[in-house]
């Protein structure tokens, strides 16, 4: 606890902590001390020299956002001196200061209109400058006009703090600017596109693009939501006039939100939306009504349930979908149409693997970004985190400014690994022998918590386990010298509060085990392992039951006793329901319905050709969703969905917080929960709910909120490492990983339709190559390739990625024809892809695309 | 160039190091205010000040006194306003009169024939281009006779009548 100090400010006792700035003590006082530099969430710089106040007994002014409070302090905020002195810097600021109010965006919000008019400046007293620089217009989501910039410096500290660190201040003569390197567009600089800078310039020099001339300050109308990409889960505030969305900002100013957030949102309002439901007709998805589509859907399904079971139905859906969708979607198949064929993305995205690792930590898997930026140690494994999960990469920028210690595990170079003490870069698909090398180093270096390993039922096993793995077959198979791995341990060993980050798509089950081992090793149990989940409703989506063999509350379907068939009123089948590969292995033999909802499986299922194969062989497909993905184009009825933007209803993010999730616009579209109790009512099975809200409370009712349940006794995970992925061969002699980039998003359905896609080579339609790889096989940027792998081939552009180790490939999980390559192998308990790595065949030439 | 003692002068070249070599451009009214004094100097020192500028200059100077962030940006401004205190005299011949006594400013420098001593010979006109000198050679005995004189509006500094005057007459002021 820190000391309270007293102070007085304009006559006004307060107490506060010892080292709070007198700004802030001002504001705990209820008195605004006029700023410009100065940002809460920014170290002050004292520079704009705006804030200035008098303190008793001192010699002179003194900036109010640089200077601490100390006890007895006597401060005033508004003397004659002190508005002097504003009025003097305010002045000539406005002097060099071309803008006009009028046409200005920022008008009703810009800070320095705000202090001019309270000092009543009508005319600067100086004569007018205008700097003339031209205003960058070049790329479309930030505006940069120069002159009107007042030097604050507020870009520059944050884009250091939390963006790609690309703005300076430059020398231009006698006064200084604003600038990238080499006065570069920000496109050519390496920027992140995150905004913030945009977020938190007090004037009207940063603007979007998107809002130029479009509406003014107080014709916005907000509205708080969450973003729909990640599964940060973001909270945003959508800013809109007349229906449209003229920005989405954080709740606070600096608030770290990313491109995608910030910029992404514009698919909403897309032209390639679908917003009436399509009938095949003759071979063409032709537009028809709700009332028809839903009595399509409901008669084919009711045919093929009579005739074939209701087993021979299956459902399947995205991850991003709120809460209330999800529990709905698969109520209405396990109870309304009889089948526990219920499966979703969740499948490729690290689950149910790691409903044992929250089964085996607890507590010790919720962490939450503060916790991140408060750590002295960081352990990332297989996590680009500003490129998959760009919060937490911007909490760890924060944490690495903080002081923290930073080891990263990855066998490409990331934006964070550059930052980072120690980099290791393992031969691909190694990882878990670079975590078992690490559990080993703690051991021999002592630096396990013996009283809390003696508690652990199985750590003799466990150990004996580790000591028979030598470490000559860690160096081999991870091609990285022990020092490494001991240096990595003591750096972990050694930290406080440390956090273990890895990707919950990118490392195998068996990687969560160590990861989880390491923890519990060394006693951490509290917040000390996070996975990085990717869409934005991917723990909410489990939680509601829409993954085969589990219901609602993750609970095992074998277990379910009663609860269930009492509130919804049905009996429920006995086998524990198809997941999503073994659907498609089934399909047109005991699966000949599907339902799909927010999801491409024929794009993005692994050996996707023989996906689409499958469901050209269903006897009837529906499809709901936003775009006419290449599912949708084989449906023979398509609903239209709702986006996240024009929902209600709940999501549940990567720190395990609930989020509310409110409709910022209008839906163009039916609410996707709507559309399923439609059908489901047609279908016999009544499912009546006025709004999502009544949703939530049956959920609420059967699901108890997931109690903090303290545990007493762990168990290690037992693992013997191995190399899951394809190994490359004298036929396919490069291995190629699938993962996410800055300004693409998993299946690309909607950053393609966004701006954002411009910031892409090709929309992400491309393959990395090293440098030296691509030499070797005489490509260049741009160029076309043909890529094989045991599964298909595909032509793509090749791109230049100096991040890649040579033999490695890379391809954006945005690529269009991504499924295309992959192998469809499933691990055979978890049934999920338990690999990343395919084996291809690279050649020159094919028609680019 | 060298100030040669011109204190409006020596202030501007002072204030001229000082953002280029001390100044760090990391407050606003330090940084804003002294492009505002140079602006002022320059303007002063081509005789294009204005009353109001020595004024203007104490406020300025005092104003950074009390907001710039640091001491450089502080001492800075006290030199000014030390200059301006001492030398008041200094800047208002340079505003009022358009003069620099140390004739370091020199586009207030003016070339002027000392009719005491010219002699009327006519060699400045015959060599100047710009046909800034005007006058007659002197014819004895008669009443009117024009004396030889430089149109400062016209007179481009050039130097060459100062060259070919073999008493000295042609003098800057
Ligand atoms: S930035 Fe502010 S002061 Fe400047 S023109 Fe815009 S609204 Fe007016
Ligand atoms: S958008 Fe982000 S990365 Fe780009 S300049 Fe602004 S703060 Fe920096
Ligand atoms: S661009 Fe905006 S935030 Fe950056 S220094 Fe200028 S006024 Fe401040
Ligand atoms: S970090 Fe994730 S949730 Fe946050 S704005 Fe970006 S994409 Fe959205
Ligand atoms: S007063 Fe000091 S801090 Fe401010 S610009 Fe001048 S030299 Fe820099
Ligand atoms: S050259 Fe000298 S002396 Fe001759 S007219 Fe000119 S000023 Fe007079
Ligand atoms: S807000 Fe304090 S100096 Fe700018």
């Amino acid at each position: 606890m820190s000391d309270q100090v007293t102070v007085t400010i304009n006559g006004k006792e307060i107490k506060v902590p010892e080292g709070t700035l007198i700004i802030q003590a001002a504001k705990m006082a209820g008195i605004d001390i006029p700023h410009l530099c100065y940002c809460e969430c920014l170290p002050s710089t004292g520079s704009c020299r705006v804030c200035l106040v008098e303190v008793e007994g001192g010699k002179g002014l003194v900036a109010s956002c640089a200077q601490k409070v100390k006890n007895g302090m006597v401060v005033d905020t508004d003397t004659e001196k002190v508005r002097e002195a504003r009025r003097f810097v305010l002045e000539l600021i406005l002097s060099n200061h071309p803008g006009d109010c009028m046409s200005c965006d920022k008008n009703g919000a810009c800070d320095l209109q705000k202090y001019a008019y309270e000092l009543g400046i009508e005319k600067t007293s100086f004569s007018m400058k205008d700097p003339g620089y031209d205003v960058d217009r070049s790329n479309p989501f930030i505006e940069r006009n120069y002159n009107l910039c007042i030097l604050c410096g507020r870009c520059v500290r944050i884009c250091k703090q939390q963006g790609a660190d690309i703005i300076d201040f430059v020398k231009r003569g006698m006064v200084t600017k604003v600038a990238t390197p080499m006065d570069r567009p920000l496109q050519e600089s390496g920027c992140d596109f995150c905004g913030s800078c945009l977020a938190v310039c007090p004037v009207g020099a940063l603007v979007e693009v998107d809002r130029r001339f479009c509406g003014r300050e107080w014709e916005m109308k907000e509205t708080k939501t969450v973003c729909s990409y990640c599964g940060c889960g973001c909270e945003l505030v959508f800013s809109t006039v007349d229906g449209q969305i003229m920005r989405a900002t954080g709740e606070v100013s600096c608030d770290y939100i990313c491109s995608k957030g910030r910029f992404g949102w514009d698919f909403v309002e897309s032209s390639e939306r679908i917003t009436k439901p399509l009938i095949k007709k003759d071979g063409v998805l032709t537009e028809s009504t709700y009332e028809e589509a839903i009595k399509v859907v409901a008669e084919r399904l009711i045919d093929i349930k009579k005739k074939h079971g209701a087993n021979s139905i299956g459902g399947f859906m995205g991850a991003g979908n709120t809460n209330e969708v999800a529990y709905l979607f698969q109520k209405f198949l396990r109870a309304g149409i009889g089948t526990n064929n219920i499966d979703s993305s969740a499948r490729f995205l690290g689950f149910p693997a790691l409903i044992d690792l929250y089964e085996a930590l607890r507590d010790g898997a919720v962490v939450s970004m503060k916790d991140v930026e408060e750590a002295d140690v960081l352990l990332l494994v297989n996590a680009d985190l500003t490129a998959s999960y760009p919060r937490v990469g911007a909490s760890v920028k924060k944490a690495i400014l903080n002081g923290a210690k930073v080891v990263v595990i990855d066998s490409k170079k990331t934006e964070i690994s550059e930052l980072a003490d120690l980099h290791i870069e393992p031969q691909v698909d190694s990882e878990e022998f670079v975590l078992s090398g690490i559990l080993k180093e703690l051991l021999e270096e002592n630096l396990h918590d013996e009283k809390f390993t003696k508690k652990c039922k199985n750590f003799d096993e466990f150990k004996k386990s580790l000591d028979g793995l030598k470490v000559e077959t860690i160096e081999k198979e991870t091609k990285t010298s022990k020092d490494f791995l001991k240096e990595a341990a003591k750096l972990y060993g050694e930290g406080k509060k440390t956090i273990i980050l890895f990707g919950a798509e990118t490392v195998s089950s068996q990687s969560m085990g160590l990861i989880a081992d390491i923890a519990l090793l060394t006693g951490r149990t509290k917040a000390s392992v996070l996975p990085c989940l990717l869409s934005s409703n991917l723990r909410g989506t489990i939680y509601m039951g829409a993954l085969a063999g589990f219901y609602p509350g993750a609970r095992r379907a074998n277990e379910i006793g009663n609860d269930f068939k009492k509130i919804w009123e049905r009996d429920l089948p006995d086998e524990m329901g198809l997941s999503a590969m073994e659907m498609v292995e089934n399909m047109g033999s005991s699966v000949l319905g599907m339902y799909i909802v927010g999801a491409d499986p024929v794009a993005q299922f692994p050996n996707s050709s023989k996906v689409a194969k499958a469901f050209s062989s269903l006897d009837f497909l529906v499809v709901q969703d936003v775009f006419l993905t290449e599912t949708a184009k084989m449906a023979d009825v398509v609903l239209p969905g709702a986006t996240l933007a024009e929902s209600n209803g709940t999501v549940v993010n990567l720190e395990y917080q609930t989020k509310e999730v409110k409709a910022a616009l209008e839906p163009l579209a039916k609410p996707d929960w709507e559309t399923i109790a439609d059908l489901s009512e047609r279908m016999d099975y009544t499912m009546e709910y006025s709004s999502e809200k009544e949703i939530a409370k049956e959920i609420k009712s059967l699901v108890p909120i997931p109690k903090k349940i303290e545990k007493n006794t762990y168990d290690f995970i037992v693992v013997k490492p191995k190399k899951s992925g394809e190994e490359p061969d004298g036929k396919y002699p490069y291995a190629l990983i699938v993962g996410e980039t800055s300004f693409g998003f998993y299946d690309g359905q909607r950053t393609r339709n966004s701006k954002l896609s411009i910031l892409e080579l090709n929309k992400g339609n491309y393959a990395g190559f090293n440098p030296e790889d691509a030499e070797s096989l005489s490509l260049k940027e741009g160029d076309a390739v043909l890529i094989s792998s045991r599964r298909g081939k595909i032509t793509t552009s090749v791109k230049m990625l100096g991040s890649l180790p040579k033999g490695l490939l890379f391809m954006p999980s945005c690529h269009e024809e991504r499924g295309v390559l992959a192998s469809d192998n499933v691990d055979s308990k978890l049934k999920s892809p338990q690999h990343r790595l395919i084996a291809v065949s690279v050649s020159k030439g094919g028609a680019s695309k | 160039m060298s100030a040669n003692g011109c204190s409006v002068m020596i202030t501007l070249e002072f204030l001229k190091g000082f953002t280029k070599d001390k100044m760090c451009g990391k407050c606003l009214p330090c940084m804003l205010g002294t492009e505002r004094m140079v602006d002022v100097l320059e303007r002063i020192t081509k005789g294009e000040g204005e009353e109001e500028d020595v004024v203007l200059l104490e406020e300025i100077s005092s104003h950074i006194i009390d907001t710039a962030r640091c001491k450089l940006g502080k001492d800075a401004a006290v030199f000014i306003k030390d200059s301006l205190s001492s030398y008041k005299g200094e800047y208002e011949e340079h505003i009022k009169e358009k003069h620099c006594a140390q004739k370091s400013c020199e586009d207030i420098l003016n070339y002027w024939i000392n009719p005491e001593k010219c002699t009327s010979c006519g060699a400045c006109k015959v060599v100047c281009s710009e046909d800034a000198i005007v006058g007659d050679k002197m014819i004895p005995y008669l009443s009117d006779n024009k004396p030889y004189y430089i149109k400062s509006k016209k007179c481009t500094n050039c130097g060459k009548c100062l060259a070919v005057c073999e008493v000295d007459a042609i003098e800057i002021v």
